[in-house]
């Protein structure tokens, strides 16, 4: 065989060597599009003000934190990972076709996951939370197993019942937040228990630390996940939706969306109502 | 995590291995609509052979997220890059540069092993063990020459299209890809005429 003849044979192979999921790749490039960009307006946000604070020339007080700041889920590093492409070559993610995937969570997730959201978003798929961002605001969904309630010094809060039901009425009786009742629904076929949230206005900047997140950046704790902290920031919408599941302790489906757009988390609901879990 | 999730699902697309059209080559003028095409389905039709090109010039590792980083920067200047002859040609110059970047390598290679730490499971499959020695002795030679090979073998480009791409003259390209061949039939134990 000749060099010639070799470098066809290698070509055909490379050629027709199995890709990555394009349409969640598109996805993938729309979501990093939106979130680089909004990084770069952060960026020049926080150096404008960081001139106006040296400068003198303005007294923040309580007021509201911009919209900087988005779910990174629980992440033992600080440096997210970039999103991956090809996301049916992760372990942990099984490609069904038509947009649905199967996350190997401890509690395998089945999603089908609408346009205009993210496969695999964030970090990534781990083996007790996955995340989708949508790819036209700073909002998600994210899915976390094994949640308990966070103290305000991101620490394991004291006293709170370790089931779903005690979480979300500890999570509406929280007085820097304004919570609508709590009321039953179901998520994916499971019985559960939902409440929305947002900061009071004029809240003080969060007494604690979030994953994810930089560090001079504050929030108010909400679920911690052995040691992983996530919370909520001045100008967020979340809705959290827990159910108990006998492997994978207290699970919350976390709706959220910065921006107080109209809409916002109803537009989430989508993404949530394609969840499903095995034997729902 | 158990073995199902590591299989690959039949829904994933396959690289079509079909000739692109006149326009994506470049070929042709726009259209006398002067409508441009939208980046989504270049995006759609493109990849997988930006992907073909990306493993070729780097290697498996990293690969994705090389013809990502190219079809992002498409993306950020789409309406400029739209309007060019040979969109597709000015993304795969790009793709070109960041492998032949230093820098990008390292910083490639270093996301890999990133998500690797993270995600300790994750599986590059590989080529035929002829194929995957062959390309990384192509990755071995002088860049114009792996560009050139990659190029023309890998995307099956004519050389008119090659040189194109690489700006130069197509006695350039040929001149590279008899050097490649040389080198390359040398360093695997191949004859360098075709059969």
């Amino acid at each position: 065989m000749s060099v010639h003849d070799l470098a066809r044979a290698a070509s055909a192979d490379l050629r027709a060597h199995p890709v990555a999921d394009v349409e969640a790749g598109l996805d993938a490039l729309f979501v990093a599009h939106t979130r680089r960009r909004r990084t770069t307006r952060v960026a020049i946000a926080s150096a404008a003000a960081v001139a106006v604070l040296v400068g003198g020339s303005a007294v923040t007080g309580l007021g509201r934190q911009p919209s900087r700041l988005e779910p990174t889920g629980p992440t033992t590093s600080s440096t997210p990972v970039p999103q991956a492409t090809g996301v049916c070559h992760d372990a942990l993610v099984r490609c069904l076709g038509d947009r649905t995937y199967v996350f190997g969570l401890s509690t395998p997730v089945t999603w089908q996951i609408p346009q205009g959201y993210g496969v695999n978003s964030g970090v990534g798929a781990t083996s007790h939370m996955v995340e989708s961002y949508s790819s036209s605001g700073p909002d998600g969904v994210t899915v976390m197993e094994g949640v308990k309630a966070a103290s305000q010094t991101s620490r394991l809060a004291a006293g709170v019942p370790d089931t779903a039901e005690g979480f979300v009425r500890w999570l509406a009786g929280r007085p820097y937040l304004v919570a609508s009742p709590v009321r039953r629904v179901t998520v994916g076929g499971r019985d559960a228990w939902h409440v929305r949230v947002t900061l009071r206005p004029h809240v003080a900047p969060g007494p604690g630390r979030c994953s994810g997140t930089p560090g001079a950046q504050s929030c108010y704790p909400v679920t911690w996940q052995a040691g992983a902290i996530t919370g909520i920031w001045s100008d967020m919408n979340a809705d959290y939706t827990a159910f108990d599941s006998p492997t994978a302790g207290t699970v919350v489906v976390w709706s959220w969306a910065f921006g107080h757009v109209p809409g916002d988390l109803h537009r989430n609901q989508r993404a949530v109502d394609g969840l499903s879990w095995g034997g729902s | 995590m158990t073995k199902p999730f590591r299989k690959r699902a039949s829904a994933v697309l396959q690289l079509v291995d079909e000739q692109p059209s006149a326009a994506a080559l470049g070929r042709s003028a726009p259209s006398p609509t002067n409508e441009v095409e939208g980046f989504d389905a270049f995006y759609r039709r493109e990849y997988p052979r930006l992907l073909v090109l990306a493993r070729g010039l780097i290697g498996p590792a990293g690969a994705e997220d090389l013809a990502q980083e190219a079809m992002l920067v498409a993306y950020r200047r789409w309406d400029h890059i739209a309007w060019l002859d040979s969109p597709v040609g000015y993304v795969r110059g790009i793709c070109l540069n960041k492998a032949h970047s230093t820098t990008r390598r390292l910083f490639t290679e270093g996301r890999a092993l990133q998500r690797y730490a993270v995600r300790p499971a994750a599986r590059v499959d590989a080529l035929d063990p002829d194929s995957e020695r062959y390309w990384a002795e192509v990755r071995r030679l002088p860049p114009r020459q792996a560009q050139a090979t990659v190029l023309y073998y890998a995307l099956d480009l004519p050389v008119a299209e090659v040189a194109a791409t690489l700006g130069c003259a197509e006695g350039s390209v040929k001149s590279h890809l008899s050097r490649a061949r040389a080198t390359l039939a040398l360093r695997l134990g191949h004859t360098e005429e075709p059969s």
